[in-house]
């Protein structure tokens, strides 16, 4: 009965249309917006930012917390099970890991309830070319790019004893070969049309990988921040963007100072998730102990949102709050930067799929 | 949540009797007097501008507008709270020693320590507020020994252990990650321990198998029941020999009394002996011989005082059926003070762990799928929900990566994002552990108490909060930068 009179004397109401208000609102990039909100429509965000008006008969929802972005995931291989890893051939640029996908995969809805909307899944790394990474909503899941990133790993352990390439150096030539011959993935990468991802995992290869970026014109990131500190000249020539180590707790120093010493720089970073190997929640750790180490707030917010979207091939897709993008959002009872924030509900194309009202 | 209590009132009222004079501080050249904007006194008690004083390494005085003394140093901060207690910690302990060795029960962290070790680790630990550690070596042994509890200002001196032998320290069901034969496998046989033939490399390099974890229950059982037999043996000894004694000043007394007849006596028997040529024979009392002391078994003293609660047991254990089963095994302990570490899927136990008064360490760092199974069905919701049932809930770094007690406070904010009260999460890293392991003197910003303060720049919790400074023991040993 009481529903009913609500909705006789709203005769406009149209619950379409949702205005989200919170005390705090980071669209993904910049600074938090005070008093900020976000206008959804169908599921689209039609509106975001300070000065928004609520549209008649939208259903109003007051947040006291933070709305922040969907978080991004950058590297995981969830819901691939087993299938990480081809061990028979060196390169494989046409291969897509979303071949592989399991939609039932416990680790999707996992990902769903630490706030983290998006990932990238990746094939496993310790081969030189892997093929192509897939961006995935977690809620569904619902493949939004099958083909997001071309994947390499030119460390030192992607190199086999018995197989060419046998040595890094023989390994740069191939890739350089392939890359300049322009045929099909390898074309696409060198043409900028498809990002790169390149595990960089020391110090040679972060050198090695931005050499390879600068030559071909590659974009994309490193996958690999920990031994950056002191390369951030390469990296920044290079043009990519970077994708860090998980930084966990008891995590060496320099972890954090590399990272520091990237966005100092203007590098862009984006904290990697890197499952099965860490939780989601430790993204959010790892943000906090960069934070502790000196890293601007907003810029740790941004490597969990925007900035690891944007550097993962993903920025049309994720990790923003702006007008015509999915509703894919979290509400925090504080920032996320602390870690006694909590998560309270996180919705996805515009619906509530996980905390809130229905717990 | 449940107050802790102080175990021992007596350094408080002995402190009391030397009350604060003027004259005795403009004397002291380690005075030090805190302007800070407030004070968290203890755990949810918090007061707004005022000062604290500290006198040879004692808090003195928390009040609004102290008079400083002459030489005293000045120091200012936004916030002021205890130093940090990190109940669960490898800091200092050598990785060989950290994981797997030979302990028996009397071993004693302690005495593997290097005041010098890993001073990289600890001047991060120190610098971000952790002030003490609780530390055990051998985590994954059956029984790893006592626990030792050491003040991270130390120079390594005599301020160095803050607790010798704070718990005896035990585990079930650790899986060892290295398993498939480690060199930790080789050639270590434990010490026989008390109950007969089991060795230590039972929790060894393999993993085990659900039986074998539980009848690791039943050896702790059985251990600490060979410790309250031991006991016993001792203290029957002791009344046996007051019995003996009393019994032979009843003689001694007796023939004093009549000594003199009875000297005759002897000296006749004597004589007469002599002429028939046959040897004197000296009159036998029962009081002669003296009741037969037990032999001293330092293990068995070591598994009797924890029996009795003179100090804590801290077992490590995560499966719920291990749980369940060491719960039933120990119940019969009534005076043992038994603090679960871990305890990864404790929570379906809350109601029982806090009707029986046992603590948990908890380590709510987050753990990828990829975790050991003993961490199956990992929650960071744990502390929390352990918290609000009334367990007296501690938060420690896990006893296996020294660097992690430089995180303490992270970790005691990723429970409070999983439910815990701030009030509790802070208590569970400062009066908590104090309490739990008999650190009367620490754990508040209280008269009386010795001065582990942190000077910080926010609430203690935060992220975005930093340590502008940290005393120990009233002397400054990280310094405000200017």
């Amino acid at each position: 009965m009481l529903h009913l009179a609500l909705l006789l004397a709203a005769p406009v109401a149209n619950p379409d249309v949702v205005v989200i208000r919170a005390d705090h609102l980071f669209l993904g990039h910049g600074e938090p917006i005070e008093n900020g909100a976000l206008v959804i429509t169908d599921g689209k965000i039609t509106a975001a930012g300070a000065a928004v008006k609520a549209p008649e008969g939208a259903v109003v929802i007051e947040h006291k917390g933070w709305a922040t972005p969907g978080l991004f995931g950058a590297v995981t291989m969830d819901g691939i099970g087993s299938e990480r890893r081809d061990n028979t051939r060196p390169l494989m640029p046409e291969a897509r890991i979303v071949h592989s996908l399991r939609p039932h995969a416990a680790a999707l809805a996992q990902n769903l309830r630490a706030g983290v909307t998006t990932i990238t899944i990746n094939p496993d790394t310790g081969r030189p070319c892997t093929g192509a990474s897939a961006l995935v909503k977690t809620h569904g899941p619902a493949v939004v790019d099958p083909e997001l990133q071309l994947c390499f790993d030119i460390s030192y352990g992607a190199v086999k004893s018995d197989e060419h390439p046998t040595s890094l150096a023989s390994l740069q030539e191939l890739l350089d070969e392939k890359l300049a011959g322009g045929a099909g993935s390898f074309g696409r990468a060198a043409a900028g049309e498809l990002p790169v991802l390149i595990r960089a995992r020391d110090r040679q290869s972060i050198r090695s990988a931005s050499a390879l970026a600068k030559t071909h014109g590659l974009r994309g990131a490193l996958f690999g921040s920990f031994w950056a500190e002191g390369l951030v000249d390469e990296i920044e020539g290079s043009g990519l963007g970077v994708i860090c180590d998980p930084v966990g707790i008891a995590a060496n120093k320099r972890a954090m100072r590399s990272i520091l010493a990237l966005s100092e720089r203007g590098v862009k970073v984006g904290f990697g998730l890197v499952t099965p190997a860490n939780s989601p929640l430790n993204m959010r750790v790892g943000a906090a102990m960069c934070v502790k180490a000196g890293l601007d707030p907003n810029i740790a917010l941004a490597a969990m949102t925007g900035a690891a979207a944007e550097i993962s091939g993903a920025g049309d897709h994720a990790g923003v709050l702006a007008v015509g993008r999915d509703a894919d959002f979290v509400l925090w009872s504080g920032s996320p930067i602390e870690l006694s924030s909590s998560l309270e509900e996180v919705w996805v194309d515009g619906q509530r799929v996980h905390g809130g009202d229905d717990e | 949540m449940r107050k802790f209590s102080t175990r021992n009132p007596f350094a408080l009222s002995a402190l009391m009797a030397c009350a604060w004079c003027p004259a005795m501080a403009a004397s002291s050249g380690d005075t030090v007097v805190i302007h800070a904007g407030e004070v968290i006194v203890r755990p949810g008690e918090v007061v707004k501008d005022v000062d604290v004083l500290v006198i040879d390494g004692v808090i003195r005085r928390v009040e609004a507008g102290i008079e400083v003394p002459e030489d005293a140093r000045e120091l200012s901060g936004e916030v002021v709270c205890a130093g940090l207690i990190d109940p669960w910690s490898a800091l200092g302990v050598h990785p060989i020693e950290a994981e797997f060795s030979s302990p028996s029960p009397a071993t004693r962290t302690a005495d593997s320590l290097d005041p010098f070790g890993q001073e990289f680790q600890k001047k991060q630990a120190l610098a971000s507020g952790v002030t003490a550690v609780r530390v055990q070596a051998s985590r994954r042994a059956l029984v790893s020994g006592l626990s030792s509890v050491v003040s991270l200002g130390s120079t390594g001196g005599e301020d160095l252990m803050a607790s010798e032998e704070a718990a005896l320290s035990a585990s079930v069901g650790l899986t060892n990650p290295s398993s498939g034969g480690s060199s930790f496998a080789m050639g270590r046989n434990g010490r026989g321990l008390p109950s007969g033939g089991f060795t230590v490399t039972e929790t060894g390099p393999t993993p085990m198998d659900p039986f074998e974890r539980i009848g690791q229950v039943d050896k702790i059982a059985s251990l600490l029941a060979s410790g309250i037999s031991y006991r016993i043996t001792q203290n029957k000894y002791v009344e046996e020999r007051k019995e003996w004694e009393e019994a032979i000043a009843e003689k001694v007394k007796k023939l004093e009394k009549d000594f003199k007849k009875a000297k005759k006596d002897r000296d006749k028997e004597i004589e007469e002996a002599k002429e028939d040529g046959k040897e004197f024979k000296e009159e036998k009392y029962k009081e002669d011989k003296p009741p037969k002391a037990p032999k001293f078994d330092a293990d068995k003293e070591a598994l009797a005082r924890a029996a009795n609660g003179e100090i804590p047991l801290v077992v490590e254990v995560h499966r719920t059926a291990e749980i369940r089963n060491l719960l039933q095994a120990t119940e019969g302990f009534g005076r043992l003070r038994m603090v679960i570490a871990g305890g990864t899927e404790a929570g379906a136990f809350a109601e029982q762990l806090a009707e029986r008064n046992i603590s948990v360490i908890v380590n709510p760092g987050p753990q990828g799928s990829g975790a050991y199974d003993e961490f199956d069905g990992y929650d960071v919701t744990l502390a929390g929900v352990l918290a609000e049932a009334g367990v007296d809930v501690l938060i420690g770094t896990g006893g296996q990566a020294s660097g992690a007690t430089r995180d303490l406070a992270l970790l005691a904010a990723m429970a409070v994002g999983g439910g815990m009260e701030t009030e509790d999460a802070f208590a569970a890293i400062t009066s908590g552990p104090a309490s739990i392991f008999d650190l009367s003197d620490r754990g508040t910003v209280e008269f009386g108490k010795q001065a582990d303060l942190l000077i910080l720049d926010g609430q203690p919790l935060s992220t975005t909060t930093s340590v502008k400074a940290v005393l120990v023991g009233g002397r400054v040993v990280v310094e405000p930068k200017e």
